[in-house]
């Protein structure tokens, strides 16, 4: 496999991700992957990976505040998203931080 | 028993733990349902979404309970759900709930029915958490959780019928 991840957390996630979804093609993920566009998961898998997430992190990730894209890092928080910003958002490496930034345990 | 016309089909619950979130209830349903006339004529069966909705109200109300009636519990999605053996009308199910994961805003559940003594049903459950819609259906389900709950005491539900 030459996935390429730059954290610890990216690479837990990734295996989350892969446990639940079928991907067709592991060689070119990365940490930039889209989870939507590239991995191909849709709104019951994401509730998938986030249960699983929940258990391997110990938190409780804010399905809703995600999905609704209040809390993946964007800074100017007072424009309205659109569904097109929202899935661009969803790549390993912004989910990842998230999940660092809420368990507390960043992992560089 | 069950109300099937009013579309209730949570009700004696025998029993219950808050952690792990586990209940059992059994679900009398009556030997005739009118909008089950022609389902069939001479031998009712409970279809497949009748089954589907018994288990989606006992997951319901018992994430409802863990959650101290903070809020309604409602299908998100059934991620998986067979049915192994027809139920006819008349049939006393014994529903097994069984928390999986509460997230925030989400449980996951587990249910599996049986029928003297086979298991004729089972599903896993994702249900949403969403504000109670009225006041009035948040006391009309407790009414209905301190009616199923009759028969299991040391369930506290955290407050109080207004």
């Amino acid at each position: 496999m030459k996935t390429d991840f730059a954290t610890e957390t990216e690479k837990a996630l990734f295996k989350i991700i892969e446990e639940n979804v079928d991907i067709e093609d592991v060689e070119t993920i990365s940490s930039t992957t889209n989870m939507i566009e590239d991995l191909g998961v849709d709104s019951l898998d994401f509730l998938d990976i986030a249960f699983e997430i929940d258990r391997a992190f110990g938190i409780k990730l804010p399905i809703d505040d995600i999905v609704s894209g209040k809390v993946l890092g964007v800074e100017d928080a007072a424009t309205e998203m659109t569904q097109e910003d929202f899935v661009n958002l969803i790549t390993i490496e912004r989910v990842a931080a998230f999940i660092d930034k809420v368990s507390g345990s960043r992992s560089e | 028993m069950i109300e099937p016309e009013k579309f209730m089909f949570f009700d004696g619950v025998v029993k219950f733990s808050r952690d792990p979130g586990a209940m059992r209830a059994i679900v009398k349903m009556p030997d005739y349902i009118s909008y089950l006339e022609l389902h069939f004529p001479g031998l009712q069966i409970l279809p497949a979404s009748i089954l589907l909705e018994i288990a989606a109200q006992n997951a319901g109300a018992l994430g409802i309970v863990l959650n101290s009636l903070e809020t309604l519990a409602v299908v998100a999605n059934a991620k998986t759900f067979g049915v192994s053996k027809m139920v006819p009308s008349g049939s006393v199910l014994q529903v097994d709930t069984q928390i999986v994961h509460l997230g925030d805003g989400y449980t996951r559940a587990k249910c599996v029915m049986a029928c003297d003594g086979s298991q004729v049903f089972k599903s896993d459950l994702t249900l949403k958490h969403l504000p109670w819609p009225t006041n009035a259906a948040r006391q009309m389900v407790l009414g209905q959780l301190v009616k199923a709950f009759s028969n299991v005491t040391h369930v506290d539900f955290g407050c109080h019928m207004v």
